[in-house]
């Protein structure tokens, strides 16, 4: 009599069997297709409000942290007290960009009873979130955020002997997109630092090297012609030396030498200074161009060596600034200076990128030379600070639109630089339509740059 | 030793209870309440007393019965405190309930549970009555309060709540179907020479329910629900019998009955959200979401008061593996699996292990019952079968379930101490 009875229960065990292995397919193998679905509100839910770990500055400016819901438990509302000068870097709660965004999982909480978090817990580890403390000077970035409160821009500015990252403003901050260093505008003369070096490193000309002074330069072998701004030689003599042309930004001494330092070693210094590569920090994103890479084109590397095919990032040719300034080595520039526990100790240093030597130390004294003519005589000398010596170089770069870019490049005090700063103001706002470095960002340099000496 | 083991299992219980509301009221609110004694203690002596009633009037029965029930019970009243914390009262209300019913049928069984052969058409035609007489308003068109599935709104003036039926009528039904073929399997062996005719008399049975329960399928649509009647009629002819042809005659019917349910417009909207519950609409709300949860909790859960298990819709009831799977995980889920695989595994060892006909048809009927409910409600969950909004025994929110499966718990137990002869 017990044949049926066993018969059905095997079947019924068999019906058990199954489940284990539906449970198993829909909450392990198929289990991220559910996670993930568009319809998953937990995905949301689970964002929105949790507790996340304190950004501030390494100077103890609190940029944002986490208040407990008074209302309901575990929920906690993201507070950002620093304002809108801090907006564009550390982003928001529900940004890809920014800090927020790109340290959402390092700065997370980890009290979620998840079994490997439990583990995590009974070794002893802390799992209250990790508190993120970055390099930004609260002060320099809360001025700067000031004065370009009324014009289009960005800034970035670096020390230039550490590559600890000072500032990184971007104007308008509505909407919140990070532009100093995480986008790339026409650089145009700015450029002329870098086939400046190549060609002094290189002992392919010196500073008083002598270049015909024409209006325009037919290119040979090319069909393009350079031509100065303006169409008028650079002097008023039949020659100009490297250091008028580079004082007053005249292109064709640069184009020429671009073609004599040659495209691979060209290559080879844009490369060094980061063009191509870029920063390396992580809010950046596209890699900064010259516009000559491995070009077999005249005409092309001649107008390449004047900056005018350059793009560029703010916060990369601070870090150009800074290789003059620091007599030839590059400190890559960082932000994250130190995650910190709950407590504000200090658990763990990321450790400042290796410096390299792009120049070699004579090079860079030389074109910080020039560069200190240039704001003392030449096109930057709207970036004048009183009782301080600044060095800088001033662009002005069109997009394919034909629309001016104005750039100022530089870094102060002369003898012991403290502070590398490049300023970039794009058309509109008070400057209008037509801005060029000299006048657009230089004033903006000077600015800063006062504030920053006057205060150290 | 005996004493020890029960006092064992007891205090595991109530543990889990007590701990498992501790670790809902640290997820939920990060400090304990006072639930977790009262949890602790209400557990601890609901059980304590249903051990000592079984001391008294079944003190042969197996403790595989009784554990794997309690750790249930106790595992559904903390996933229903984590839910709906208002929803937790009332089911420990329930569980007391339910015990309490356990040891009356403790106490009236106690003259020997084959008291309840000669009553079998009575229990069967109560039970039928019981899962499709509350749907027939429904039927008419006439009512139109009870918006889903098997669940019934029951008021007194403005006092509404919702009740299911189902599960207590199905332990009913169990019962007297196994009355009704045991005792005709007997007769059949006093009176040789009725052969064939008398095993027809089985499969009539089967076709009777079948029959009895269509308008059931009609008025819900839950296929699900109304085939584990109609496999449970089956199987308990077939135990009774060994007529492999109460099988065959199941599955026809079953199939029978799934062509005639795809008039119904209630059972194709089941069919729908069961195929495609992503784009069901409301009708799919609460397998879509569940399915969610599942997916979200993946292997080890999000922890218990740590998920959003609320965004299942019905999920103390209808929905509570979801929620299970959500905050427990695949580990919780399989636990529970492991844990109705041995209460099935326990009552059908007292089947088989009985010697009297009706004694071991009904625990066997009872042990399936208990078991096709669980595959109903966890398949369908899974989407092997089509979605049901059948109360799970033990662990979902509600009085009925809860009280149908101590009833069968308290049979069970009944018989398992009669197996071991008379004392």
């Amino acid at each position: 009599m017990n044949r049926p009875i066993r018969r059905i229960a095997l079947f019924l065990m068999v019906g058990m069997v199954v489940l284990v292995a539906g449970a198993t397919w829909h909450q392990l193998l198929a289990a991220d297709r559910y996670r993930d679905h568009p319809d998953n509100r937990r995905t949301a839910l689970l964002q929105a409000g949790k507790e996340r770990g304190m950004i501030s500055t390494v100077g103890g400016r609190v940029l944002a942290f986490s208040e407990q819901d008074p209302e309901s438990f575990r929920s906690y509302d993201r507070r950002y007290p620093a304002g809108d000068a801090f907006a564009s870097v550390v982003g928001t709660e529900a940004s890809q960009g920014g800090l927020e965004g790109i340290y959402a999982d390092e700065l997370r909480s980890r009290r979620d009873l998840s079994v490997s978090d439990l583990m995590a817990a009974m070794f002893g580890e802390d799992l209250r979130p990790r508190g993120l403390q970055i390099t930004l000077d609260a002060d320099l970035q809360q001025r700067a955020h000031e004065i370009l409160t009324r014009r289009r821009g960005a800034v970035a500015a670096i020390r230039p002997d550490t590559g600890e990252v000072l500032a990184l403003v971007s104007s308008p901050g509505i909407p919140v997109t990070e532009r100093a260093a995480n986008a790339l505008y026409p650089l145009g003369s700015a450029f002329k630092i870098v086939t400046a070096a190549a060609a002094l490193d290189t002992e392919t000309a010196g500073i008083d090297s002598l270049f015909e002074d024409r209006a325009v330069w037919q290119v040979p072998g090319a069909s393009l012609v350079v031509a100065n701004p303006g169409n008028v030689p650079c002097g008023d003599s039949s020659q100009v030396s490297l250091l008028t042309s580079f004082v007053l930004s005249c292109n064709l001494a640069f184009a020429e030498l671009a073609l004599e330092v040659g495209s691979e070693v060209m290559d080879v210094y844009a490369a060094a200074f980061g063009f191509g590569t870029g920063t390396g920090l992580p809010l950046q994103t596209p890699a900064p161009s010259f516009g000559g890479e491995r070009s077999s084109d005249p005409g092309l590397l001649a107008s390449a060596g004047t900056g005018r095919l350059a793009l560029s990032s703010p916060l990369h040719m601070a870090t150009v600034a800074a290789v003059v300034a620091n007599g030839g080595m590059m400190a890559p520039p960082y932000l994250v200076a130190s995650w910190t526990d709950a407590d504000g100790e200090v658990i763990e240093r990321p450790g400042t990128p290796q410096a390299s030597r792009v120049i070699t130390p004579e090079t860079a004294a030389s074109v910080a030379r020039m560069m200190e003519r240039v704001i003392t005589e030449g096109t930057g000398q709207e970036a004048t600070v009183a009782g301080h010596r600044v060095a800088g170089k001033t662009g002005t770069g069109q997009d394919a639109d034909g629309r001016n870019h104005a750039w100022f490049v530089g870094f102060a005090p002369v003898d012991s630089p403290t502070i590398a700063i490049a300023v970039m103001i794009e058309p509109g706002g008070e400057f209008g339509e037509s801005v060029t470095g000299g006048t657009a960002a230089a004033p903006v340099a000077s600015e800063l740059l006062s504030y920053w000496l006057q205060r150290s | 030793m005996r004493l020890l083991t029960e006092a064992a299992w007891v205090a595991g219980s109530a543990v889990v209870a007590g701990l498992g509301v501790a670790l809902v009221d640290v997820g939920k609110t990060g400090q304990v309440t006072w639930a977790v004694a009262v949890v602790f203690l209400a557990f601890g002596c609901c059980l304590a007393g249903l051990v000592a009633a079984v001391r008294r009037w079944a003190p042969g029965a197996s403790s595989f019965l009784l554990w794997p029930t309690a750790l249930l019970v106790a595992l559904g009243l903390v996933l229903i405190y984590r839910i709906n914390p208002m929803e937790a009262p009332i089911q420990v209300w329930w569980i007391v309930a339910g015990v309490v019913a356990a040891i009356g049928i403790l106490l009236t069984l106690r003259w020997g549970v084959e008291r309840l052969m000669p009553v079998g058409y009575w229990l069967a035609a109560g039970g039928l009555g019981l899962i499709v007489l509350p749907f027939v308003p429904r039927l008419l068109g006439g009512e139109s309060e009870s918006p889903h599935g098997l669940w019934l709104t029951v008021g007194w003036g403005n006092v509404n709540f919702m009740v299911q039926p189902f599960g207590l009528g199905a332990v009913l039904l169990a019962v007297g179907l196994a009355g009704i073929h045991s005792r005709w399997a007997l007769e059949s062996v006093s009176n040789r020479g009725a052969g064939r005719l008398v095993a027809n008399r089985d499969l009539l049975v089967v076709g009777a329910v079948w029959v009895t329960t269509l308008p059931l399928l009609w008025a819900t649509g839950d296929l699900t629900a109304w085939a584990v009647l109609v496999v449970l009629s089956a199987t308990i002819a077939y135990a009774a019998t060994g007529d492999s042809r109460a099988v065959w005659t199941g599955l026809s019917l079953l199939g029978i009955g799934f062509v005639i349910g795809l008039t119904s417009s209630r059972m194709r909207e089941t069919l729908q959200v069961w195929l495609d519950p992503f784009s069901a609409g409301d009708a799919g709300a609460g397998l879509k979401e569940s399915l969610l949860a599942l997916g979200s909790g993946h292997l080890s859960g999000s922890g218990l008061g740590m998920g959003e298990p609320e965004l299942v819709p019905r999920a103390t009831s209808d929905w509570i593996l979801a929620a299970l799977g959500e905050e427990l995980g695949l580990a919780g889920t399989v636990a529970v699996i492991v844990l109705y695989g041995l209460v099935t595994a326990a009552g059908v060892g007292v089947s088989i292990g009985s010697r009297d006909l009706f004694s071991k048809v009904a625990a066997a009927a009872l042990s399936f019952l208990l078991c096709l409910m669980f595959l109903s409600a966890a398949g369908g969950l899974q989407r092997l079968l089509p979605p049901t909004d059948l109360g799970l025994p033990f662990l979902a929110y509600g009085g009925i379930p809860l009280l149908a499966g101590w009833l069968a718990m308290a049979l069970l137990v009944r018989i398992s101490h009669e197996e071991q002869g008379p004392l």
